[in-house]
């Protein structure tokens, strides 16, 4: 039986239903309407550049590999042996030629066919088996400029009609000039106690919160140029299906100061120009700005830091933080390495800015344990600037003021959008403009 | 110092005599003392001018692999000089920091320690593990062990840290943050 979710999420007036971020049915529901039928973030190309990598990830509760095979496709595919059921592969990343299932000895190959056994003659010996039908489950894949996406929907839209015009706003990030962008290797990983969609939503849309949870953090880094700068002068909220990005076009790089580092603040400076020349003057603002951004379901980043993050759900009441830093191909690796740095010191488990976070959505989970609280309301009503109009051309449904809970009540919508939802045929796509 | 220095630890120096290690000893506890008692600043104040303080992420690599778990130009937990623990000390002493009001107890419990004489006459390697547990609030709670691999260096009478490779032994850590200095 599947709960009505539409009927806990007032996204007009933004009054949400507390038992969405503790209900063990709900989530269940989660992982079988939104999970399973979304495009997910598994891997940027830089992690799996030649014949033989391979990174082991998640896709809500699925473990999955992604690799890349002889034939240079990427193929993503269930860690999960069907023989048995065992864990195929137990590496976080590596390179290798074939997987060995360590219960029986099962072998598969990148592309996750099943190509051998001991004692094979057992097999062929066995009427009506064929090794074709015994490969790993493989999700359908798709990239968009380095961001590796898999479905396990065969009915899903291209990655493109799911992505829609929010990749105009992608660009600002992905697209800069003709070199790309890679992940700086290693992966961070760690836990927090809270429900999936907190952080999710935190990065869709809540800057507001940055005001006041990262005042101390501001401290170290900006207490000479003044502190945090939010205001809803030439600031704005866009959402297209679901993903968001809230950002200030005013102090052009608000987040990369905030990493304390001059040379790169000097760096993205310097690439201003060629930017404007390519992109317009709009997005050129975006990749360093006050902003946060996420896709929907549960992959977010931060232009300026450019930490990229997913949060993966384990249970209703736990979120498996893996983050990476993305940096663009063309800069030295002097500006590179100072990334590395500047990201890990605000945001990952030790950074002033993260370690703030965590404690913040592990309460609010928490709550919901009681029986009254989890039948309270939750408060997304902020709503500042209705009416006014937006005085650029943007795409998507644009809100104006960063400070705003806009894009949290449209990521909400579209969840329940898809908590609903028979098929993909019900969930709608917006049309694309740009 | 640098980090590769810090890889090359290996236990593998002459042991040191001792008087030598009942001082350096003392060093290493008064460090526990300070982390474990938010005296931060006092913490900061006696570590050498090119610290050092690097906490690597750790993977699971398949032991076939020839790429090392563990290289300096990884995405790292900490990697941090002197003017970077400055930089994070400023947030602490801000009183701005909501998540440490209530404060977080805190006890870092160093054993195994071993030292051995370095090719410097003033340096010494020091290995240590640890146990860091934390308690916050009413039920919040975490512990985490690491492995140590330090550099103390002799400054007039004292010993002052000038190098440490922390090696967490958890590759997801199963904490919110790591809130400390280890
Ligand atoms: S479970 Fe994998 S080989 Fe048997
Ligand atoms: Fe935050």
């Amino acid at each position: 039986m599947s709960m009505n979710i539409g009927s806990l999420i007032d996204h007009e007036n933004g009054v949400i239903d507390r038992r969405i971020f503790s209900d063990a049915d709900i989530y269940q529901q989660e992982l079988k309407q939104i999970f399973s039928r979304c495009w997910n973030f598994v891997a940027h190309e830089s992690q799996i550049k030649s014949f033989g990598d391979f990174i082991t990830t998640y896709i809500g509760e699925d473990a999955v590999i992604v690799t890349r095979a002889k034939d240079n496709s990427i193929n993503v595919m269930l860690n999960s042996c069907p023989h048995r059921g065992n864990k195929v592969c137990f590496a976080g990343e590596g390179k290798i030629r074939s997987f060995v299932c360590n219960y029986h000895g099962w072998a598969f190959g990148l592309d996750g066919k099943l190509n051998g056994m001991p004692e094979n003659q057992l097999y062929d010996k066995t009427e009506g088996f064929n090794k074709s039908d015994w490969g790993l489950h493989k999700a359908r894949v798709e990239v968009y400029k380095g961001l590796v996406f898999a479905t396990f929907d065969e009915e899903a839209p291209s990655l493109g009609d799911y992505l829609g015009d929010f990749r105009w706003y992608m660009d600002a990030i992905l697209d800069v000039d003709d070199k790309g962008t890679e992940f700086i290797p290693g992966t961070t990983r760690s836990v927090v106690k809270c429900n999936w969609k907190y952080p999710a939503d935190n990065f869709v849309g809540d800057i507001y919160h940055a005001l006041w949870t990262h005042l101390g953090a501001a401290e170290s880094t900006l207490s000479a140029s003044g502190g945090i700068q939010v205001s809803n002068e030439n600031s704005y909220q866009s959402s297209v299906n679901g993903h968001g990005w809230e950002f200030s076009l005013a102090n052009n790089f608000g987040n990369a100061a905030t990493m304390g580092d001059k040379d790169i603040v000097k760096y993205l400076r310097s690439r201003e120009d060629e930017i404007t020349k390519r992109l317009g003057s709009v997005r050129a603002k975006m990749i360093g700005s006050v902003a946060s951004a996420a896709i929907f379901p549960n992959f977010a980043f931060l232009p300026g830091y450019l930490t990229f993050r997913t949060f993966l759900p384990k249970g209703p009441m736990e979120t498996e933080l893996h983050s990476w830093t993305l940096v663009p191909s063309e800069a030295s690796d002097e500006i590179k390495d100072k990334w590395r740095l500047g990201a890990m010191r605000t945001f990952s488990p030790g950074g002033i800015l993260e370690m703030d976070d965590g404690e913040n959505w592990e309460h609010a989970t928490l709550g919901n344990s009681g029986y009254v609280t989890r039948h309270q309301k939750l408060c997304y009503a902020m709503d500042p600037t209705k009416g006014e109009s937006i005085p650029i051309d943007l795409p998507g449904i644009v809100t104006k003021g960063q400070l705003n809970d806009a894009n949290q009540r449209l990521f909400f919508k579209r969840y329940a959008e898809f908590m609903d939802a028979k098929s993909w045929a019900d969930i709608p796509l917006a049309k694309k403009q740009f | 110092m640098n980090k590769e220095q810090l890889l090359a630890l290996n236990a593998i120096g002459k042991p040191v005599g001792i008087d030598v290690f009942f001082t350096i000893q003392q060093y290493v506890n008064q460090e526990a003392y300070w982390l474990n008692h938010e005296k931060l600043n006092e913490w900061c104040d006696s570590l050498e001018d090119d610290l050092v303080y690097w906490a690597p992420l750790r993977e699971n690599i398949l032991r076939r692999n020839r790429t090392p778990e563990i290289s300096p130009s990884k995405v790292p937990l900490f990697e941090e000089n002197k003017d970077s623990i400055i930089m994070r000390l400023r947030r602490n002493d801000s009183g701005m920091c909501w998540t440490e009001d209530p404060p977080t107890r805190q006890i870092t419990a160093v054993s195994n320690l071993e030292i051995f004489h370095t090719d410097k006459v003033d340096e010494f390697e020091v290995h240590t593990v640890f146990t860091l547990y934390r308690s916050r609030f009413e039920r919040d709670d975490s512990t985490l062990m690491g492995r140590r691999k330090d550099i103390w260096r002799k400054v007039g009478n004292d010993y002052r840290l000038a190098g440490r490779l922390i090696l967490l032994q958890q590759s997801t850590l199963l904490t919110k943050n790591l809130n400390v200095f280890m």
